[in-house]
């Protein structure tokens, strides 16, 4: 059974995008698919439409439309806001662009399974959510902590599936996949000039750490090297034809991996 | 072989392990060698270096460790948030050489100097920001224990370290020694969520640490606010621990 994980990552999630199309090159699909926060959403949209173009085409109109009626600019993300209010922008805001993508589709309408990744920061575990609606799983496993506002799965407050699991491959093992094809980014040396700046870097250093554990249960890893920051949603189409480069170039090592 | 015993550093009351290093001390256990991180270095390098002053040395630092470190003698998400809060109103910016200076008065008044190759059973560990990777320190013990005790929130690293406690919580070992944080927070600012995640990953990498571990404990201190009750803690555990070697 051929797993997918895709690693969560906010706008350098496009590059999924591009991993997916390999699929669609080969003519055949992947038997399950597991994502956290923007590896979600690409997984789930794949399996909606089972074509990489298209989810292409409708997540870039919808960033469009988000990105016109948002301010997502850098200096939200580290202003004073984050001390004052619960998260940066409100569940409203925010939902009102995954209803745009999902409608009412449910996880049992999907053609290929989805392991929806979200962190129950009650219980400090990683949940899995595969059945309900789309709509509200996807949108738990993306609630980035302080930035969006948090939602209840099985009664218990979610947040962003990347704090825990940045890239399922546990997950699609717990689920049976026995070949594992990771989605991931390769990490740059980020710099840090305040001492808050100096916390964020340490934990992303853990989730490096963890992230690390989480590739070596991989058995193909496509590494995107997108040097941008999680929130420069603006940069959507460069980040996907940089994506497209990168996998196009591994046609052939993707082939041996299907015949493995 | 000797057995690793691994303890955590992240909050000042882990100078209270000197209880443990006692406990062992008492039933002979000696085949021991010592993994430590953050605060717990400390009493692990006074113990190996004079045993029969280390406790003294260490009640008399108790009050000055808590003015120096006020951020870090709070085992609670609930304190902490409140801390960070405050750090990002600041935009607090990274100033290593004030940093050094006010941590090497602590360690130059408290901390005996010699060369860590003198001591074979005891391993001081920091996290290298340049390298990306944890390190056993070696060399001079209070270049080594300023390095190790660096807590970000108080301060900016010192040549590039910081405590390992931060990161990985705790350094591997055969018996892992964590102190339990309270981890009750009712969020209500985006800075409780960010705590809260970044803490979930910190608690994963001392479970997975846990896992790896032959034995691991969780020591209790929560409510026991001086050196001594925190110390008797710590000698409960250890006089426990030996008796389920």
């Amino acid at each position: 059974m051929i797993g997918v994980a895709l690693q969560a990552g906010g706008v350098k999630g496009f590059v999924h995008i591009a991993t997916l199309k390999l699929f669609d090159e080969y003519n055949c699909k992947p038997d399950l698919i597991a994502g956290s926060s923007f590896g979600s959403i690409v997984g789930t949209l794949y399996s909606i439409y089972q074509d990489a173009n298209k989810v292409y085409s409708i997540l870039s109109e919808n960033i469009e439309y988000f990105l016109k009626n948002n301010d997502f600019s850098q200096p939200k993300f580290t202003s004073i806001e984050l001390v004052v209010k619960e998260s940066l922008f409100t569940l409203d805001v925010y939902y009102r662009f995954f209803k745009r993508l999902y409608g009412r589709t449910k996880f049992s309408d999907l053609k290929i399974p989805v392991l929806v990744i979200a962190f129950d920061y009650e219980n400090m575990d990683s949940f899995i959510i595969n059945e309900g609606y789309l709509v509200d799983a996807v949108l738990a496993s993306c609630t980035v902590p302080g930035v969006f506002e948090p939602t209840y799965i099985a009664g218990s407050k979610m947040l962003d599936g990347g704090v825990l699991s940045p890239l399922p491959t546990f997950e699609l093992k717990e689920y049976g996949a026995d070949k594992i094809m990771a989605s991931v980014f390769e990490e740059f040396k980020r710099s840090y000039n305040t001492q808050m700046e100096l916390m964020l870097y340490i934990d992303s250093l853990k989730g490096d750490i963890i992230l690390e554990k989480e590739i070596n249960q991989s058995d193909f890893v496509i590494k995107y090297p997108i040097k941008v920051n999680w929130t420069e949603f603006q940069k959507y189409k460069e980040i996907f034809d940089l994506g497209i480069e990168v996998a196009m170039k591994r046609r052939d090592e993707f082939e041996d991996f299907l015949r493995r | 072989m000797s057995l690793k015993i691994s303890l955590g550093g992240d909050v000042v009351q882990y100078l209270g392990a000197i209880g443990l290093l006692k406990a062992f001390d008492g039933t002979g256990l000696n085949n021991i060698e010592i993994h430590c991180s953050g605060f717990s270095c400390i009493p692990a390098l006074l113990w190996f270096y004079n045993k029969n002053n280390a406790y003294n040395i260490i009640s008399k630092m108790w009050e000055e460790a808590l003015k120096t470190f006020p951020n870090a003698s709070k085992p609670s998400l609930k304190e902490l948030s409140k801390s960070l809060s405050v750090l990002l109103k600041m935009q607090k910016r990274i100033d290593s050489a004030s940093s050094k200076e006010k941590i090497m008065e602590f360690v130059d008044k408290w901390i005996p100097e010699t060369e860590l190759e003198n001591i074979e059973k005891l391993k001081i560990y920091a996290y290298n920001l340049t390298e990306s990777k944890e390190e056993v320190l070696h060399g001079n013990s209070k270049e080594a224990i300023a390095k190790a005790i660096v807590y970000p929130v108080d301060f900016s690293p010192i040549d590039s370290y910081i405590s390992l406690s931060w990161v990985f919580g705790i350094p591997d070992g055969d018996v892992i020694i964590y102190l339990d944080w309270d981890k009750n927070i009712e969020p209500q600012r985006a800075t409780d969520y960010l705590l809260i995640s970044t803490f979930a990953r910190t608690f994963e990498l001392v479970k997975q640490r846990k896992a790896n571990a032959r034995l691991s404990v969780d020591v209790n201190i929560r409510g026991f606010k001086d050196i001594s009750t925190i110390s008797k803690r710590f000698y409960e555990t250890g006089i426990q621990l030996i008796g389920s070697f």
